[in-house]
């Protein structure tokens, strides 16, 4: 058994962070089914599950034929009002039958596509992390058009809190009754991270929520780590870096709450993360960097002040 | 509930869970009219009726047969076409409808109006339902182009591609339409849902969206098998009783969506649902099946209604459209000429 999944992170194009009320008027793209929300320990808020068709081959690694028929699963979260992911989600059955069923066959099974090849889940795995190829699964590409539609809502100002990057997380979750869970993250570059989950298969449909949550605070450091260039390139031209730091530490610090929202069975993933390369490690040291810089550039600027020799 | 936070923690937000409706074993629709019919003399009606009446007597005993318990609950309703044409006088067309069904020994119990389709008392049916359709992929759908929800139109294949002009000249350029699962040969259906049209709303132009008379049917049916909610998992277009010797409104809209004329009828929505139409309604009910078959409905509210009926030890499927049937009777004038002249 084995999830294929991407996750795309962003901010939310707006100025501040949305009450929770808002954020639900948000998420209900779908008049008619619920949208789902946790206030604690911060905002989560869920869109219902928006379905796709598709009818494609399957990228494996070594190439080999696979045909993918089914449904996508994409849905979209917003976390602390601020932070948006769109995380699409295929479950991977072999296919019993060789050639296409009736439709209704693959619409009642939400989110499976089934598939019909001689290839190992492994090898379907490596080949959704490693190979994406313009005439298979695509679901980057579902993803994005849901963060995208999202951005675009009336609901929102379009004004941005902070200069950011969105990233695109790849994930795959194999079932494995008689390895250990284990998690391996890739940075493949400045955007694009892949991951491989190994869970037991009764906890495979949990998989999603930690990648998502993965993917929040994979964000979370990448920007927190812009955020430091940026205040150096300001403050080597001769520029006070002082209202970004600000705003990014306004904005971003409530939204560190590693695993908060994910199975608990699945800790043991984020206990992995914190040891190598140790998340919340790094992240200390970012924000404490900040602050430094910015306890420093206040002391200076208040040096500045006419009658400063308080501090001498 | 979420399992994740129930051991110390939930909220109302994270539970949905659909709230039932009281079902009857079978729903049957007894005939169906335009406005128009409705409002021109009674012997069109009158021919309807009388021959939806021993299709109706049949239907009844059909279910007593099938039900363990001997207690079948059967409910009849009436579809009003008041979304197409709104301009009569409800309090008229109701007791010409009732009175005349009446005289051909038949009980609406409830009367329905297909505007409710489109909006049941403030719930925006037809919208849900649309937000529902899950269009069937034809080969090469990799998930990169978004599915072309926004057109209106759903179909059961894959059309006869389009070339320019110059290309369909050329005989060899063409491609036949292609069903999806098609058995040998192909019956290529391509259904407009609705369309958008501007209208000038207080010296503004807004686009309305006009719903196709198969898409309101399709709500029709899924509302008649009680199969649709709302956001919050409520039922929608539930019955309301109309009180007796109540006057009736001026105006449709100011009538609830569904109405309940027999305050003895079983309950209106039901496992399975029986249309005694008039044969020109064929390909609407064709488009209907096309409609429900691609649509991503709630799995919960599927599994509760078998559930119940596997209690009651009657079986219901799970495809929707299989819990449809139809009867199409003749409207034609000339069997109905003579009726006092038949033999029987």
């Amino acid at each position: 058994m084995l999830i294929l999944g991407e996750v795309r992170t962003a901010l939310l194009r707006n100025s501040g962070p949305l009450s929770s009320a808002r954020a639900a008027d948000l998420l209900s793209i779908k008049p008619g089914r619920p949208v789902l929300a946790t206030e604690r320990p911060i905002n989560r808020t869920v869109s219902p599950d928006t379905l796709m068709g598709v009818d494609c081959r399957l990228s494996t690694v070594p190439k080999v034929k696979a045909r993918g028929i089914g449904t996508v699963a994409v849905r979209a979260t917003l976390s602390g009002g601020l932070l948006l992911q769109s995380s699409a989600q295929a479950k991977v059955e072999f296919a019993e039958s060789q050639s296409r069923q009736k439709w209704s066959h693959y619409a009642r099974k939400r989110g499976v596509v089934e598939v019909m090849t001689k290839a190992e889940s492994g090898h379907l795995a490596e080949g959704h992390r490693t190979r994406i190829d313009a005439d298979t699964l695509d679901l980057g590409a579902v993803s994005q058009h849901l963060i995208g539609l999202i951005q675009q809502r009336p609901q929102l100002d379009h004004v941005v809190a902070l200069r950011t990057r969105p990233t695109r997380l790849r994930w795959t979750a194999e079932a494995d009754d008689t390895a250990e869970p284990s998690v391996h993250l890739h940075v493949d570059d400045q955007v694009l991270r892949t991951v491989r989950v190994v869970v037991p298969a009764s906890l495979l449909d949990s998989a999603e929520r930690f990648c998502v949550d993965l993917a929040l605070h994979d964000w979370l450091l990448t920007t927190v780590d812009n955020v430091v260039e940026q205040a150096d390139r300001i403050a080597a031209a001769g520029s006070d870096p002082l209202p970004l730091l600000t705003s990014a530490l306004g904005l971003l610090v409530k939204l560190w709450m590693p695993a908060a929202h994910v199975d608990p069975r699945l800790r043991v993933l984020w206990d992995l993360m914190e040891a190598q390369p140790g998340f919340t490690r790094q992240w200390q040291a970012q924000i404490t960097w900040i602050r430094d810089q910015m306890a420093v550039r206040t002391i200076k600027a208040l040096e500045r002040l006419p009658g400063h020799d308080v501090f001498h | 509930m979420n399992t994740l936070d129930a051991p110390v923690y939930t909220e109302a937000g994270e539970q949905s869970s659909p709230r039932q409706v009281r079902l009857s074993h079978l729903s049957v629709e007894v005939g169906h009219f335009y406005m128009e019919d409705l409002m021109n003399g009674e012997d069109r009606i009158r021919r309807q009726f009388r021959r939806v009446g021993p299709f109706l007597e049949a239907m009844v005993k059909m279910q007593a047969a099938e039900t363990v318990t001997g207690k079948p609950r059967v409910s009849t309703c009436f579809l009003i076409d008041d979304y197409f044409n709104d301009k009569t006088d409800p309090g008229e067309i109701i007791e010409k409808l009732t009175r005349i069904a009446g005289e051909c020994g038949i009980t609406i119990d409830y009367l329905a109006r297909e505007a409710g389709c489109a909006d049941a008392d403030g719930v925006p049916l037809a919208e849900i339902t649309a937000n529902l359709l899950l269009p069937e992929p034809p080969v090469g759908t990799t998930g990169s182009r978004p599915p072309v929800q926004e057109s209106g139109w759903l179909c059961n294949g894959e059309g006869s591609p389009k070339g320019d002009s110059d290309q369909a000249m050329r005989l060899d350029v063409w491609r036949p339409p292609v069903e999806f699962g098609k058995r040998n040969h192909s019956i290529f259906l391509d259904i407009e849902l609705w369309k958008n049209r501007q209208l000038r709303f207080e010296g503004e132009l807004v686009t309305e969206r006009q719903w196709s008379c198969p898409f309101l049917a399709s709500v029709w049916q899924l509302v008649r098998l009680g199969a649709l909610r709302d956001g919050s998992g409520e039922p929608v277009a539930q019955p309301q009783v109309w009180p007796e010797g109540a006057d009736w409104p001026k105006r449709w809209k100011d009538l609830p969506a569904v109405i309940q004329l027999n305050p003895g009828a079983t309950p209106f929505s039901a496992y399975r649902a029986f249309s005694i139409l008039p044969r020109t309604y064929l390909h609407i009910e064709h488009a209907v099946s096309v409609i429900l078959s691609h649509l991503d409905l709630d799995e919960s509210v599927i599994a509760q209604t078998i559930e119940r009926a596997r209690q009651e030890r009657v079986h219901v499927p799970v495809e929707i459209t299989e819990r449809l049937s139809h009867g199409f009777i003749d409207d034609s004038a000339e069997m109905g000429e003579a009726p006092r002249a038949d033999p029987r």
